[in-house]
């Protein structure tokens, strides 16, 4: 079964993952790895909407913000410990993901995306403005006590072994709902969504369902990005964090297992090595988004399966009729994992 | 009731800015179905390149503005050769294209001019005071200027071979296509009249309030605000708008919740487009 | 080819539908019964689309009340109504781009009991045995419109709503797919069918039902379609079938 085997990869991407922290990075690596991976399950989350259903969602920015301020007011201000802040901010913020997409599901394509977008300012503006709870522009420094499972956790790599885990679980659960019949119908809806419609696929619960599922995992990366980064204030969230995802998702290709995650490691990686001012590395990662949105628009997951495409070409002309291998093990097996959609 | 009409004079000053915004958004709209979100920040680089020309005075002011109107002109046909174009098959990626560009602009405005905040002030010794309004000479520059574009606008799109196929192109690019009508040309000088505008909105505002690297990315929420109220693609519409949203600034101002002004900038703007269904309606809901 | 069931019966009561001040439907009554084949002809915008969008879910009628086996249908959404035994295609030719002609069913069955037999039936009904393999995207247009005949099947309708299925066909595809058609009453599929090519829809229908201007002009046999002085003068006489 290709779920099982794709199973099996991640588990191997997993171990070696984690072996990280034993190979005696920087406290710096480390904590960028970690950043990665809290990078890397938001964008799991933009990606499925947008890889699966053709979703363009800039509302996450925003979103992940109300994992982070739960998870921030509910640590600090309320005492409450780790594990029920983290699930409060996942159930909160996919609430608020849930409102967003009753609201933007109603209109279409440009519209759906500019709505989010006005969505992810919207709630920064809500924060820097809620002064009373939010303590506006001032922000909230994070400094609460974490046990978990009876460990205390301290160090980078504590932290770094967590997020890397709730990551592995992320790209589990992605992958199977990208294939389970759900995630078919979610397909369908993205291909052409009044045909699906009349063919009874309940296309307005099914985005709902799957937009709210996404927003669930901005609500956990973001509480774990205000318990790693001990401060959160409002101008870390809204569009321009959202850009910074979506940058990662079409870096690393939004329809492929480990896309997200290899555009993350990218986006967080690359500025710190290209030893750039932070003003230039940041005009530096805006040149890399525009030359990977015109030159590869499946990402750089895609790029094996594109060159094998060529070299099929250049060997000669391709036997099959056109596009009847595009689904068979031929495409899947030239991405490098394996288990590309 | 000079309290109300000190009111109304501001408001027509910042709905000038953000009406020269938005009919660039609205043009570029209606014939590329591009969201251009870097749009406002071709109006902060004529900010900026009036700030280099022209530092001070009021002859000077006249040579900036002319300056700022020529290069964002310039940058935005520059940036739809290279760029846009190669996104009209796929607009959602012009959309995309146009996020990484407000990192590059924005980052790169700071990197040379600094974060900090600019200003100028070519007629600042001047105000006028008729019937108990206070009117400063930079503002009454700014609604006259706008004035003055306008109307030589209006008389391009509706006068001139040019304007003409501009609207033609908008109603349906493939037929005009057909009919031999110029259209990749018609979608370059669309680019250059939004960045006209954009330039002298850049200008404009340089007189209102200061002016930082990161204006843009604010601005073009409510150039989209105000396309969206006079309906994407609608020239005059898109005027209408600039005065509906400075006037509920103008409101909120008033009422002591100036914090809030931005929430309910968006709020406002997630409520029009959900209830205008105007350019909204479903794609079969168009034919009968 | 095994029966499915009893097909369905249509009830349209008072059908109106507005568009910012434009009238498209204008009091519509009508009726789909049991078994039989409808033509809804008229000329362009004569509203014959929007009766269709109207009953499937796609728009909220202005005022009027439609009625499937007893069941209303006026405020329900198009996947509820397709759940309900009604199906339609589309004017524009449709398919889901990704996928194979084969695929494409699998995708029509996603929201319904996953029947591979019914598929390999439907695939060999419609005549697109030889391209069940080819990508969707790639398709000739009749073809696609085969396909798009197809895709409703799949979900075992008891109702059909056929939007121009012959525009752009070949004689002989269009003969293919009246034969289609005129089977479906005894695989317990109702058929409403649109279509402007009338020598290809009026000798597969039971009943004609007319069109003009928002308006049902004529409701009744097809030879005596072709008498009605109304009829002529809004429809026939132009096209002079």
């Amino acid at each position: 079964m290709r779920y099982g085997k794709s199973l099996v990869v991640l588990a191997v991407v997993t171990v070696l993952m984690l072996l990280l922290p034993a190979v005696g990075p920087s406290n710096r690596v480390l904590s960028l790895a970690t950043l990665a991976a809290i990078y890397a399950i938001v964008t799991y989350g933009i990606a499925l909407l947008f890889g699966t259903g053709g979703l363009l969602s800039i509302a996450h920015g925003g979103l992940w913000g109300i994992g982070a301020y739960t998870a921030a007011l509910f640590a600090v201000r309320a005492g409450w410990s780790f594990l029920p802040v983290l699930v409060l901010s996942v159930v909160i913020t996919a609430g608020a993901a849930t409102l967003v997409a009753l609201m933007s599901l109603r209109v279409r394509g440009h519209y759906f995306t500019i709505i989010t977008f006005a969505v992810a300012e919207g709630i920064r503006a809500l924060i820097n403005a809620w002064t009373p709870v939010t303590a506006g522009t001032e922000g909230i420094v994070v400094v609460a006590p974490v046990r978990v499972f009876g460990f205390d956790i301290r160090s980078n790599a504590d932290w770094y072994y967590i997020v890397v885990v709730s990551l592995a679980v992320v790209i589990a659960l992605t992958r199977l709902v990208v294939v389970s019949r759900f995630g078919r119908r979610f397909a369908a809806t993205r291909d052409n969504l009044d045909l699906a419609a009349s063919v009874g696929i309940g296309v307005s619960r099914l985005r709902l369902l799957a937009f709210s599922l996404s927003g669930a995992l901005a609500g956990l990366g973001g509480a774990y990005w205000a318990y790693s980064q001990t401060f959160v204030h409002g101008d870390q969230f809204g569009a321009a964090a959202s850009i910074v995802f979506i940058l990662c998702m079409l870096l690393g290709g939004a329809r492929y297992t480990y896309g997200p995650l290899i555009g993350a490691v990218i986006v967080v990686f690359m500025p710190p090595l290209l030893a750039l001012p932070p003003l230039l590395a940041t005009a530096a990662l805006g040149v890399v988004f525009i030359l990977v949105i015109l030159l590869t628009p499946g990402g750089l997951a895609s790029l094996p399966e594109r060159l094998g495409q060529l070299w099929r070409r250049w060997r000669g002309p391709d036997p099959r009729p056109p596009g009847a291998g595009a689904a068979g093990d031929g495409a899947a097996a030239a991405v490098p994992t394996g288990v590309a959609s | 009731m000079s309290i109300f009409l000190q009111q109304v004079f501001n408001t027509l000053s910042s709905a000038s800015v953000y009406a020269l915004l938005a009919v660039g958004v609205t043009l570029v709209f209606g014939l590329t179905r591009i969201v251009n979100f870097a749009h406002g920040d071709l109006l902060t680089v004529g900010s900026y390149v009036l700030f280099l020309v022209a530092p001070a005075g009021a002859i000077w002011f006249l040579a900036g503005f002319a300056a700022a109107m020529v290069a964002v002109a310039v940058l935005a046909v520059v940036l739809e050769r290279l760029l846009f174009r190669r996104t009209l098959v796929a607009p959602i990626r012009g959309f995309l294209v146009s996020l990484g560009l407000i990192q590059i602009i924005e980052s790169g405005l700071s990197y040379f001019f600094t974060a900090g905040p600019r200003t100028v002030h070519p007629f600042i010794d001047r105000v006028w005071t008729v019937g108990g309004v206070d009117m400063p000479a930079d503002r009454v520059v700014v609604i006259v200027g706008t004035a003055a574009v306008f109307l030589a606008l209006t008389f391009y799109l509706e006068r001139t071979k040019a304007g003409l196929m501009i609207r033609a192109v908008a109603i349906d690019a493939e037929t005009a296509g057909l009919m031999g009508g110029p259209v990749t040309r018609t979608i370059a000088g669309v680019f250059a009249l939004g960045g006209m505008l954009a330039g002298a909105g850049g200008a404009f505002g340089a007189l209102l309030a200061p002016v930082t690297p990161f204006l843009g990315y604010a601005l073009i929420l409510k150039g989209f605000a105000v396309a969206l109220i006079g309906g994407l693609g609608n020239v005059r519409g898109a005027m209408l708008g600039a005065v509906v949203l400075a006037a509920l600034e103008t409101v909120v101002i008033t009422f002591g919740l100036s914090t809030w002004v931005s929430f309910f900038g968006f709020t406002l703007m997630i409520v029009l487009l959900i209830v205008r269904p105007r350019g909204l309606l479903r794609g079969v809901e168009a034919e009968i | 080819m095994r029966g499915v069931g009893k097909p369905g019966a249509l009830t349209v009561r008072g059908l109106t539908k507005r568009f910012a001040g434009v009238t498209a439907l204008a009091e519509v009554d009508l009726e789909v019964r049991a078994g039989e084949i409808l033509a809804v002809v008229g000329p362009n915008g004569s509203g014959k689309t929007t009766l269709f969008n109207v009953i499937s879910g796609f728009y909220r009628p202005t005022t009027g009340t439609v009625v499937f086996d007893g069941v209303p249908l006026t405020g329900k959404k198009p996947d509820r109504i397709n759940q309900l035994g009604l199906a339609r295609t589309f004017q524009q030719a449709m398919a889901f781009t990704t996928g194979t002609v084969r695929e494409n069913l699998e995708i029509a069955q996603l929201a319904h009991t996953d029947d591979p037999g019914w598929r390999a039936e439907l695939i060999a009904l419609c005549g697109l045995t030889e391209v069940a393999e080819t990508m969707c995207a790639g398709l000739p247009y009749g073809l696609q419109r085969k396909l798009g005949v197809a895709l409703g099947l799949a979900t075992r309708p008891r109702l059909m709503l056929l939007d121009e299925p012959a525009a752009g066909l070949s004689d002989t595809d269009a003969d293919d797919l009246a034969a289609l058609i005129t089977s479906l009453p005894q695989q317990g599929v109702s058929v409403a069918c649109i279509d402007h090519n009338l020598p290809f829809l009026l000798p597969i229908a039971d009943r004609v039902v007319v069109l003009d201007a928002g308006r049902k002009i004529f409701d009744g046999a097809p030879e005596e379609a072709r008498g009605s002085a109304a009829v002529v003068e809004a429809y026939l006489g132009e096209s002079d079938a």
